[in-house]
């Protein structure tokens, strides 16, 4: 008998979590579920079910400034309500600074006494370098500096490989277009890394291979320093 | 050998910094971060197209994740489908009031890597083996319509007019679909 509400609560609940539910239907349905339990849940089954989509992406690491911008706003409570909300923010306020100065503090000592190692130069000619690449000791991350002149592609980045002796490209990640980054390594890309003499250049789409294997050109391949 | 782009951030820890957030640690929210930001930030650059839209909207995210950690709770679903549903609902209503008219010649360039989600979605997690299972056996153009909404967060009516089909069969596409997902991960 409820067949038939369920079954287009259903079909709400999946366009809903789609997205294509669009307009003043999303916000009456987002009415909805506030108020009923089965439209709730099934739209929290549908956003589960979806999740391997997002996952497809390859990770874009974010700039530095979008977290300060989230801690400032916490800090000053602008975007925060409800209850208890003044002494999370004071927790976190105190938290977060304890982490900022173990941050800086951090920082000091490595800059200080634990300088990267040089990895590898990389460019299509080995006589102008586009990318220096470093490493953390212990391959803990990389740091990586544009040093040459990137040649920009539309719609297309470059992404960093390792070559492990024996095994599939493991991805380390898009290069940088300008500046520098410092990345940290997963354990699969320390292991991948440790076991290559090489580290390779392809031409991905704008956020990388959609593949987890080099799918453009390769268009640099060169030795690590320290391999063996 | 570990080929997924993305490994799914283990949920027990997810939901382990979410319950200390409620609690007004700070650092958890730091952890939390560090181990979503870059899947979301993904997710949000390529639904936005606009490097700037998407950090306003990772960092409405990360503060909305603190403020609702408390209203977290595990049986309402798994933290990273929370965080990345945040991200998506809000970018939805970012894109219509920020995002200037998708042209079709952005959405056709855009075409060839969306035709390939369904390809490229990871296999070797739990969830995600049953739903490639699932999106294989959906015709390729429906299976479009899905990726182009989900990742690109496209209206049936933008759909329509990427693909050149008309909006009625787009629609009945995306319906049949979702239906034919839907008894397929039950069965």
């Amino acid at each position: 008998m409820n067949y038939g509400n369920s079954a287009l609560i259903d079909r709400l609940a999946a366009e809903y979590a789609l997205g294509t539910l669009r307009g003043p239907a999303r916000r009456r349905f987002e009415r909805l579920i506030a108020a009923d339990a089965t439209a709730l849940a099934a739209v929290l089954r549908w956003e589960n079910d979806l999740v391997p989509i997002a996952l497809s992406h390859a990770p874009v690491e974010p700039p530095a400034r979008v977290w300060q911008r989230v801690h400032a706003a916490l800090r000053t409570g602008s975007a925060a309500g409800g209850g208890n909300t003044r002494r999370r923010v004071r927790q976190f306020a105190i938290a977060a600074g304890l982490v900022a100065v173990a941050m800086v503090a951090g920082l000091l000592v490595r800059e200080q006494q634990v300088a990267p190692l040089p990895l590898a130069a990389l460019g299509t000619d080995s006589a102008h370098p586009v990318w220096a690449v470093e490493r953390q000791r212990q391959y803990s991350a990389l740091r990586i500096r544009v040093v040459g002149a990137v040649e920009r592609r539309a719609g297309k980045s470059y992404e960093l490989w390792a070559l492990p002796k024996g095994g599939a490209p493991v991805s380390l990640g898009l290069l940088p277009e300008s500046g520098s980054l410092e990345r940290a390594l997963t354990s699969v890309q320390r292991a991948a890394l440790l076991a290559s003499d090489r580290i390779a250049v392809s031409i991905e789409p704008e956020l990388g291979s959609p593949t987890g294997g080099p799918t453009g050109p390769v268009i640099i391949v060169r030795d690590v320093a320290g391999a063996g | 050998m570990d080929r997924h782009r993305a490994a799914e951030p283990d949920n027990e820890r997810l939901e382990a910094l979410l319950a200390r957030c409620a609690n007004g640690d700070g650092g958890a929210l730091e952890e939390l971060y560090a181990l979503a930001a870059p899947l979301l930030f993904a997710v949000l650059m390529r639904m936005l197209r606009r490097r700037d839209l998407a950090e306003d909207v990772l960092q409405d995210v990360f503060v909305r994740a603190w403020r609702q950690a408390g209203q977290f709770d595990r049986i309402r679903g798994r933290p990273l489908a929370w965080l990345i549903s945040i991200a998506r609902y809000r970018a939805i209503d970012v894109q219509r009031s920020q995002r200037p008219m998708v042209g079709l010649t952005d959405v056709q360039l855009d075409l060839e890597p969306a035709l390939q989600v369904a390809d490229t979605v990871p296999d070797g997690i739990g969830l995600g083996s049953a739903l490639v299972r699932c999106l294989e056996q959906i015709g390729v153009p429906q299976r479009r319509c899905l990726a182009l909404a989900y990742h690109d967060g496209l209206s049936h009516g933008e759909i329509a007019r990427a693909i050149g089909e008309p909006l009625g069969t787009v629609k009945s596409w995306v319906r049949r679909s979702l239906l034919s997902l839907r008894r397929c991960l039950e069965s």
